[in-house]
């Protein structure tokens, strides 16, 4: 047996005339037997394709296994609340990625052990290898910041950068609303051109195309709590936090969107949202598969 | 930073998971046997991929699922005892020959079944891998982690030791 031709043979490269030449060996023509027997191994047919769709199944009844508790987490010394909405593509571009579903938290710990909650239907994105000099983080949605000490911890969305040195904050960035809550420490907001420090109590919200100064009175923000608050907010806007909560369409041709609501509806039970909503403001509603009508109660 | 392709975007994982699936999962069939167990640890082992997707870039995302797949092979598999059962080898054509042939035919499929689960493990994988899905040296070096020329010498190895085998069965 001709053992370099054997190779070419076995790796494929055999030209026809020393095919020929081989076929003049009777052990190589056992080994052809072997072979054309081998070749008719019937091997798993799945198609790739079913077999994608299968994974997918899978990671998603993985992913719904998964929902983090919320932790007891006073024990860091300073905090934060970030809500950014930012570019998924920009996100998915970075190293690390953590995403939530509707009904769904997740608790993160960052590589300085500083601890972030994630909030329902949100993405966190930052760079783990560059961390120790660059704390830079990018967030689709809403979380909590439990931020240790250390560099400047960064946080930038779509309308404007939150900059941290230790502190307890909160950001709210969707849509068109920007506002961002100091609960502790000292934070530093900037939006275009312009740039607010703030102190506990207070707030910076984007108001016609313009950041302003508000003060706050509550500790913590109620989406901890699994509640959404309000003060003095359009209706149209409340109704738009209940529609993303709960993925229900609203109608509203009934009424007047243009209501002020402060008060704060529960996360939990929609029926107890809306009567939370609706009885201050005079209104009724009702309830079909995913629409929730709203009328003036007369 | 450049925009790498990252297998965390949907449509990249997907295309690896399309162009690397059967490959891995005719490897670990070769290894056991299981159609079945192929099939999960190589759903498996593209699970743990996702899950890892930001530390995978993906040119070594199939060394990567080939890694996976064999330390959970390792773990589950190999130390069970595993009967291998190749009775998947089916005759073609056969309604056109005579029974002495078809007999023969059944005979020589049982032998080389018996013989094929006798090879060692990693001589089975090279040599199913070359001759079942035509996969060159080079590619079957790459995934068994060892050199062109250890993989040539175990696929003629595995040949000639089935030659033999036969005879004697």
């Amino acid at each position: 047996m001709n053992d370099q031709l054997l190779d070419k043979w076995l790796n494929g490269t055999l030209s026809p005339s020393e095919m020929e030449a081989l076929k003049g060996d009777p052990v190589f023509i056992e080994y052809l037997k072997i072979d054309g027997f081998i070749k008719r191994l019937d091997v798993p047919s799945q198609e790739p394709s079913e077999g994608l769709h299968a994974l997918k199944t899978t990671l998603h009844s993985k992913k719904k296994n998964t929902i983090f508790r919320l932790q007891p987490w006073m024990k860091v010394a300073a905090a934060a609340i970030v809500v950014l909405t930012v570019g998924y593509f920009y996100n998915a571009s970075l190293s690390e990625n953590f995403s939530t579903q509707l009904s769904e938290t997740a608790q993160i710990e960052l590589p300085d052990s500083s601890q972030v909650i994630l909030n329902e239907n949100s993405h966190l994105a930052f760079q783990e290898n560059r961390w120790d000099q660059n704390r830079n983080l990018t967030l689709d949605g809403e979380a909590y910041f439990e931020v240790s000490k250390g560099a400047t911890f960064q946080v930038i969305s779509n309308h404007g950068t939150v900059t941290v040195l230790g502190t307890k904050f909160n950001i709210y960035d969707r849509n068109e609303q920007f506002k961002v809550v100091c609960y502790e420490g000292s934070v530093g907001v900037r939006f275009q051109q312009s740039y607010l420090k703030l102190l506990p109590g207070d707030v910076a919200v984007l108001k016609e195309g313009q950041l302003v100064s508000e003060k706050n009175h509550t500790l913590l923000p109620r989406w901890i709590k699994n509640e959404s608050s309000f003060e003095d907010t359009s209706l149209s806007l409340v109704l738009g936090e209940l529609k993303s909560i709960y993925s229900v369409n609203i109608i509203t041709e009934n009424i007047d969107v243009d209501l002020r609501y402060t008060g704060s509806f529960t996360n939990l039970d929609l029926e107890t949202a809306l009567e939370t909503i609706t009885l201050p403001l005079g209104l009724r509603y009702s309830i079909e598969n995913k629409n929730v009508i709203l009328f003036e109660n007369n | 930073m450049a925009k790498e392709k990252n297998i965390c975007e949907e449509a990249a994982f997907d295309h690896v998971y399309t162009t690397w699936v059967v490959s891995l999962r005719n490897y670990l069939f070769f290894k056991c046997g299981s159609k079945e167990k192929a099939s999960d640890l190589s759903q498996e082992a593209f699970i743990k991929l996702w899950q890892n997707c930001a530390k995978v870039s993906p040119e070594k995302a199939k060394s990567y699922v080939y890694k996976v797949a064999t330390n959970l092979f390792l773990n589950e598999v190999a130390h069970q005892k595993v009967i291998f059962n190749y009775r998947q080898i089916t005759t073609i054509g056969i309604e056109k020959q005579n029974p002495e042939f078809l007999l023969e035919e059944k005979e020589y499929g049982e032998k080389l079944q018996k013989a094929l689960s006798e090879l060692t493990e990693l001589q089975r994988t090279a040599f199913l891998m070359s001759r079942v899905e035509g996969k060159k040296y080079r590619e079957i070096a790459e995934i068994l982690g060892i050199s062109e020329k250890a993989a040539g010498k175990r696929i003629s190895d595995a040949l000639e030791t089935l030659r033999l085998r036969i005879k004697e069965i």
